[in-house]
């Protein structure tokens, strides 16, 4: 045996070896996961509040509001679905969180409220964004579809983050309860976000 | 004989930790290009950083040209560039330029390789782990910076060129109105790209410190290269996101006619959008910016000057936190960057007073460097000698800033050469000069083989002298009165005696440019030519060194129990060495560690 194929053979023992000393360990703590999701959280949180921030302040320019000739900023298109997945969020983990089976369904009924609302707002931006070019005062609506599509983004990618393998749906991801927890924050940002975007 | 022992006995693997081990890549495909591997995902960083080095290196060297020879042909490729003008850069290519040099060197340059690259590479060989927390997301995040160095080098190419605006991109200048073309709105697309791969960068190095420490490693027991990269991190997850918002408003502007910073005459009636709004949002991210490029070359700095002191860092763990007090204070000081736009009294008092401020904390690390030094047995590598023009470079750059944090001397020095010569002392010199310092000190366990020193200590010589004088003098120059990013600021008479120390600066500028060709030179030649690297070249005791140069793909055949603090050296109860490895048990020295980090 030549020493190429020696030290091919030695270093994949030691591959396996270190691999069999891991086999109960091979994916990420749920621990590690909230701390990923956490941070992620924390970033969304950060870019929210100082969009929010500046909505406030560009309103306060307007001596009324909502301004002359302006779209009435609609209720059930920003707050409502906002809400519906913080609800079922929220009511999937308490109501479900003893049993795994039906933890994973109720994530697959937020996920799905929320895949459906997503779709809205494409929807709405579609046609919204040509009125926007003669329309000046379809800033708001504009904005915060872009921002509301931007968070379901990350909002997907906090749950990969979190461990959902959305590939193989017959494994239960072992950090359930990160994504039940992700699902919650990001809902909870925002609805936040759209009550003091659109309510207040 | 030494007293040194290994300690076999809680030196054993525990398999709660979670580590993850790759299969060995069978294809070029899998091995080099969607790796998942920390150690390639740190390579990929460092030469897509290199790449961005040179050509925003080229356009600072034109910059110069444009102001020591104004309205002469640039020369080599000036009339490859610009056929039309006789080789001459017209003004509104200078504003390019200007603006492009600053985005390049931030985003795509010393961003990826001083955190992209050593933070991958760094974090987790130097906490004992065998790769990041998620190395999908890691992946992910390289190949976002380069698509986002994709849209940002098809800028160049669109009609009406680049970006045009300056490297903060203020508004209104910004808005489409003023300028139109695709150029700007790519730009803001790019960095909002890059902005998405750094926060997913973010994420996993803070993670990875937290969950991955080795066995016996305290927060206070990782080396300062860790603390400045994850401090770092923190910074960039927070505060990259403030900058999104801003860039994604101005885009709606731009794209879709929106008018959130446009106002007066040029905004649509019954609107009233606000330029200054975005300035904030900029600057909320904009000055933690400055620390989120130093803190991990000051980091390295702080470990490198104890290795080739051959001393504990002195006060060590006062270095970390007054390096977390910087970072913590950084956030709160950046109303001092928008002195001029009219703030109230109260406000300008009281962001020069949290400005000031910071150079307590700052004045902490220095003096700890001096006082690693004081007395060391100085060993003058390459490395050595760039880590002592760091501190040099920030030493001069801080004591300039003060300038700056004072509102009664900020508003005269505000937007001229002064600042210019500042920040680049500050972010450009000392962050350089700490990268290069990583990078000859590194370079051994990134490539395994070692550099040139000779060739290394020129290098140091051709960037260290030109970088000062350039930076000195571009402060000297406005001082007395020259502002920044005018095309020919001699056609006003008083500043036509500048003249000649421009062209001094073009001089200088030339030589740095010849330093770095030799320094990527030297990392060339050194990569097929040089000698093999040992496992531990430079006799350090950090975990990195305690493995294979380069590493294997799963770092550590098992993973190691930290007992010693980084920076163990000269210590009189080991007699046949000056250095104590982190992982190398010896009674009367060592803690003794028989728990691993709480896990699941």
């Amino acid at each position: 045996m030549n020493n190429a194929v020696m030290k091919k053979n030695l270093f994949n023992q030691a591959i396996d070896k270190t691999k069999k000393e891991q086999e109960t360990t091979d994916s990420i703590s749920k621990f590690s996961a909230e701390i990923g999701v956490f941070i992620l959280i924390a970033a969304l949180i950060m870019f929210f509040a100082s969009l929010a921030l500046t909505f406030l302040i560009y309103r306060e320019r307007f001596p009324t509001w909502p301004p002359p000739q302006s779209p009435v900023m609609d209720y059930l298109t920003y707050c409502v679905p906002a809400l519906l997945g913080l609800i079922a969020t929220v009511f999937g983990y308490f109501f479900n969180k003893n049993n795994q089976k039906l933890l994973w369904n109720s994530l697959l009924i937020t996920n799905s409220i929320n895949i459906i609302y997503s779709l809205f707002l494409l929807t709405s931006i579609a046609t919204n964004s040509s009125l926007f070019q003669t329309s000046i005062m379809h800033t708001f609506y504009f904005a915060m579809n872009g921002a509301a599509i931007m968070a379901l983004a990350i909002l997907f990618l906090v749950q990969f983050l979190a461990g959902i393998k959305f590939k193989r749906f017959n494994k239960w991801p072992k950090n359930i309860f990160s994504c039940i927890w992700a699902q919650y924050l990001v809902s909870l940002v925002l609805f936040f976000y759209f009550l003091i975007i659109v309510v207040i | 004989m030494s007293a040194t022992t290994t300690h076999d006995s809680i030196n054993e693997f525990d398999p709660r930790l979670e580590q993850h081990v790759h299969a060995r890549p069978k294809s070029f495909w899998s091995r080099y290009l969607i790796s998942y591997d920390h150690k390639v995902i740190a390579k990929q960083f460092l030469i897509f950083g290199v790449f961005w080095t040179f050509v925003g290196i080229i356009m600072s060297l034109m910059i110069r040209w444009a102001q020591s020879f104004p309205g002469q042909a640039f020369p080599i490729i000036g009339n490859l560039l610009y056929p039309a003008s006789d080789g001459v850069i017209p003004p509104d290519a200078y504003t390019t330029l200007f603006t492009m040099h600053g985005t390049i060197m931030i985003f795509f340059s010393i961003t990826p390789i001083l955190i992209g690259c050593f933070g991958n590479f760094l974090i987790p060989l130097m906490i004992g782990a065998r790769d990041m927390l998620f190395p999908w997301l890691n992946m992910a995040s390289f190949w976002l910076t380069f698509v986002g160095g994709l849209v940002m080098f098809a800028s160049f190419f669109v009609p009406m060129g680049p970006s045009a605006v300056g490297w903060t991109s203020y508004p209104p200048l910004a808005s489409a109105p003023w300028t139109p073309g695709l150029g700007h709105t790519l730009w803001l697309i790019s960095l909002y790209i890059i902005g998405t791969a750094s926060i997913l960068g973010a994420i996993n190095y803070v993670a990875t410190v937290i969950r991955l420490r080795a066995p016996g490693m305290g927060y206070f027991d990782m080396p300062l290269s860790i603390w400045g990269l994850w401090l770092t991190a923190i910074l960039n997850a927070l505060f990259l996101p403030v900058l999104a918002s801003g860039l994604l408003l101005l885009l709606l502007d731009r794209v879709f006619g929106t008018q959130f910073f446009l106002a007066g005459a040029i905004a649509q009636q019954g609107t009233m959008g606000d330029p200054i709004l975005y300035q904030h949002l900029f600057w909320i991210f904009g000055h933690p910016e400055v620390y989120i490029i130093i803190l991990p070359a000051w980091g390295m700095i702080s470990d490198l000057l104890s290795f080739f002191s051959r001393k504990p860092a002195f006060n060590a763990r006062w270095t970390a936190i007054s390096m977390s007090a910087v970072a913590v204070l950084s956030t709160v000081v950046y109303g001092h960057h928008m002195f001029t736009t009219n703030m109230a009294p109260l406000l300008t008092s009281a962001f020069t007073t949290l400005t000031m401020m910071i150079s307590i904390p700052s004045g902490i690390f220095f003096l700890n460097w001096l006082g690693t030094m004081w007395r060391g047995q100085i060993q003058l590598t390459t490395a050595m000698w760039f880590s002592i023009g760091a501190v040099f470079t920030f030493g001069l750059g801080g004591l300039t800033g003060l300038h700056l944090a004072a509102v009664s001397t900020n508003l005269m020095l505000h937007n001229t050469y002064f600042v210019v010569g500042h920040f680049h002392l500050t972010m450009a010199s000392a962050a350089l000069l700490g990268t290069l310092a990583a990078t000859y000190f590194w370079f051994p366990k990134l490539f395994g083989k070692m550099m040139s020193e000779r060739i290394g200590k020129i290098h140091f010589w051709m960037t260290f002298i030109p970088l000062v004088f350039i930076f000195v003098a571009l402060m000297v120059l406005g001082y007395k009165g020259m502002p920044r990013r005018y095309y020919n600021p001699y056609e006003y008479d008083f500043m036509k005696s500048l003249l000649g120390a421009s062209r001094y600066i073009w001089i200088a500028a030339v030589i740095a440019f010849l330093g770095l060709c030799l320094g990527v030179f030297n990392m060339i030649y050194s990569y097929f030519f040089g000698k093999k690297a040992s496992n531990n070249p430079w006799n350090v005791g950090t975990l990195e060194w305690t493995i294979s140069s380069p590493p294997p793909v799963h770092n550590f055949d098992k993973i190691p129990t930290v007992v010693n603090g980084p920076h163990e050296f000269s210590n009189p109860l080991v007699t046949d060495k000056d250095w104590i490895s982190q992982t190398e048990y010896i009674e009367g020295v060592s803690k003794k560690v028989g728990a691993v980090p709480e896990s699941n």
